[in-house]
């Protein structure tokens, strides 16, 4: 399988807002080191489940690999092109069409004012203009309006977006992104703003179009057990770095980064049983702040197991098997 | 012993597209000490029976008929004035996202305090005093108590409220989904905080959530709501090990489990439409077992074996 995208030490730093008492007292500025040096590969047909809490940078990992923010530094490669730095004209040109992103919330990715048929044609209008017929792209709408289960198509074309429940507005938001037929998909929490008994609904229609566009995704997620069920491979992040990556049934069932096996023992579980009885790795603490970056492991203040060395040096990903890379000294 | 006992309660919200029966005819028990789990998707009720049960509901809701016996009175016929007292000291609630219930200019101290000398007619000394007391036994630094809300994470906001119930000793505390705003980790914190605040005071616990794994983790019981209606009753083994319901069936056969490699069951559908909900049994349409009957008559909740309930057709002889 070849490679369809692969990032090298991606890194994003936003400012932090200086105050005029700031500016005046020539305070250094500062920044939020969301996405600090993170390099993975996907390769053409595979998911890879971005994996992490809240601040982790896995949503600006996402919306940098879609070059929807601009990368501070690092490289991303996408079907052999380096887009890093290129130009949104040039991305135009060729690369929006081939990589699309799925949002958390799908009311606010459609306009209210648009009829959800026209919002799905939008992107055909954008990027074949005149080349294809009104007709031609409706047909290619209603066609596929059908695939993502919006039937019958011709009755949704018509509708506005607060006439649909959230689970038909994430199935319209789907069809937007797979109209102009793209290879690789970042979806971003799809399916947590919607009810339970929709949820499963929308994660096995995004496996039955993954099967059929032959598409690549990158699934971001914070449940440990949607991305068991979704995802090819796993990568756990952890302030701005992946602490852990490998098979997503060795990742989950065989947690080896302490962070991985803690987060592990914190998810509960629908089993009132297996939850009460099951041993559990308890951390006390909570995330330290994004601008202040503890030294060595990132982990390390919140670490049962720290030693001197994981407070001086940061551990690189040390191979664990074929498979499976986790970033503790632990290992080495 | 029962603490608190809701019989054949129903709210109506007045809408501008007609009216809304949020809760339709719902009746259950909570017992002393007890975690009773509430768990339903929107629009099943589930927010709007804790409202119901404090007398907090939106200005265009009412409690239109049936009762809810508190430790020996019916709150339903309790004036403002007595509900006042009842609020808070009595039984208390904490939402899902802290920062509503919070004043941006109080320091978080004078929050836990404020309650004190409204409701035990403390002095100030005593109140802060006792307060820093609940601050620090609910996890919050002492460095800390002169914070302002705007200055702590998600999980210490929730904390502070939960130091409001430890302070107050409420006998009931209503948690509409204290936890799905939070990360993982701090999620378990607080969900050993409240199993603590339970063993260490007896509170009884009325928690709402859409979240099954989370009741799991927490409930002694379960109660499962549909459009408004209960479906299911049962302690925790049998409403996940012996489940009745088909809802509550397809519910725990859609979610993705860690682990396990068998496919996903999608209950088909979505949740109905409450202004127009559907005739019978509300879940129907949704059912793959529903027959003639079901279309028409709406099932009553019978209890099947003990402390277990259902609501559906096939369970009734």
């Amino acid at each position: 399988m070849s490679v369809i995208l692969s990032v090298e030490n991606l890194k994003k730093y936003f400012p932090v807002e200086q105050t005029f008492l700031d500016r005046l007292l020539g305070r250094r500025k500062e920044y939020v080191k969301a996405v600090d040096g993170v390099s993975f590969e996907i390769k053409r047909g595979e998911t890879l489940a971005l994996v992490g809490e809240s601040g982790c940078g896995k949503t600006t990992t996402g919306r940098l690999v879609v070059r929807l923010l601009k990368p501070t530094g690092g490289k991303i490669v996408f079907d052999g092109i380096d887009i890093t730095f290129t130009k949104e004209s040039e991305l135009r040109k060729w690369f929006r069409r081939k990589a699309q992103i799925i949002f958390q919330d799908p009311y606010a990715s459609l306009n209210p004012k648009m009829k959800i048929g026209e919002a799905i044609e939008d992107p055909l209008l954008i990027h074949f203009g005149d080349k294809l017929s009104k007709k031609e792209r409706k047909e290619e709408v209603l066609k596929i309006m059908s695939k993502v289960g919006l039937v019958p198509p011709e009755y949704f074309y018509d509708r506005y977006p607060h006439e649909l429940s959230g689970g038909q507005r994430q199935r319209a938001v789907i069809a937007r992104a797979l109209v102009l037929r793209p290879e690789f998909i970042v979806a971003d929490e799809p399916t947590s703003s919607l009810d339970v008994s929709i949820r499963a609904q929308i994660l096995k229609l995004l496996q039955t179009l993954k099967e059929e566009f032959k598409l690549t995704f990158l699934f971001i997620t914070h449940d440990l057990a949607t991305a068991y069920y979704i995802a090819d491979r796993i990568a756990v992040m952890y302030l701005g770095r992946i602490v852990e990556v490998g098979d997503a049934k060795k990742v989950i069932l065989n947690p080896a980064h302490i962070y991985t096996r803690a987060l592990f023992s914190a998810v509960p579980l629908p089993d009132p049983k297996l939850n009460r009885s099951r041993s559990k790795i308890k951390i006390r603490s909570e995330p330290p702040n994004p601008i202040n970056i503890p030294s060595g492991c990132r982990f390390h203040p919140r670490c049962p197991y720290a030693e001197e060395r994981c407070r001086r040096q940061n551990p690189p990903l040390i191979k664990i098997d074929e498979k499976h890379f986790t970033a503790c000294w632990l290992y080495s | 012993m029962t603490l608190l006992e809701v019989k054949n309660l129903k709210v109506e919200f007045v809408t501008v597209s007609g009216s809304v029966k949020a809760i339709d005819g719902v009746s259950f028990t909570v017992n002393r000490g007890e975690v009773v789990g509430v768990v339903g998707e929107s629009g099943s009720g589930k927010t709007t029976l804790g409202l119901a049960i404090l007398k907090i509901l939106p200005l265009n809701g009412r409690i239109v008929s049936g009762e809810i016996i508190f430790d020996g009175r019916d709150l339903v016929k309790l004036s403002e004035e007595d509900m006042t007292k009842v609020r808070g000291k009595e039984i208390s609630m904490i939402f899902q996202d802290p920062m509503t219930s919070l004043n941006p200019t109080m320091r978080i101290v004078d929050h836990v305090a404020e309650a004190l000398i409204v409701h035990y007619r403390l002095s100030k000394e005593e109140a802060r005093s006792k307060a820093i007391e609940a601050l620090t036994a609910v996890g919050i630094p002492e460095n800390r108590v002169l914070d302002y809300p705007h200055q702590l994470s998600g999980g210490m906001r929730q904390r502070v409220m939960i130091a409001i119930s430890y302070a107050l000793k409420p006998k009931l505390l209503i948690a509409d989904e204290p936890t799905t705003a939070l990360d993982v980790i701090v999620q378990d914190q607080i969900l050993d905080l409240l199993k603590e605040l339970r063993n260490r005071q007896k509170t009884s616990i009325l928690f709402i959530t859409h979240d099954l794994s989370v009741v799991a983790d927490i409930a002694d019981r379960v109660i499962i709501m549909y459009a408004g209606k209960i479906m299911e009753i049962g302690s925790v083994e049998q409403i996940y090990y012996s489940t009745l319901h088909p809802y509550t069936q397809g519910l725990l056969k859609s979610i993705p489990k860690i682990g396990s490699n068998s496919d996903l069951y999608t209950i088909p559908g979505n949740p109905p439409d409450m202004l127009n909900p559907p005739p019978g049994c509300r879940f129907h349409p949704r059912c793959p077992f529903a027959e003639e009957k079901c279309r028409k008559e709406n099932p009553p909740l019978v209890e099947v074996s003990e402390g277990h309930y259902v609501a559906c057709w096939r369970c009734v002889k």
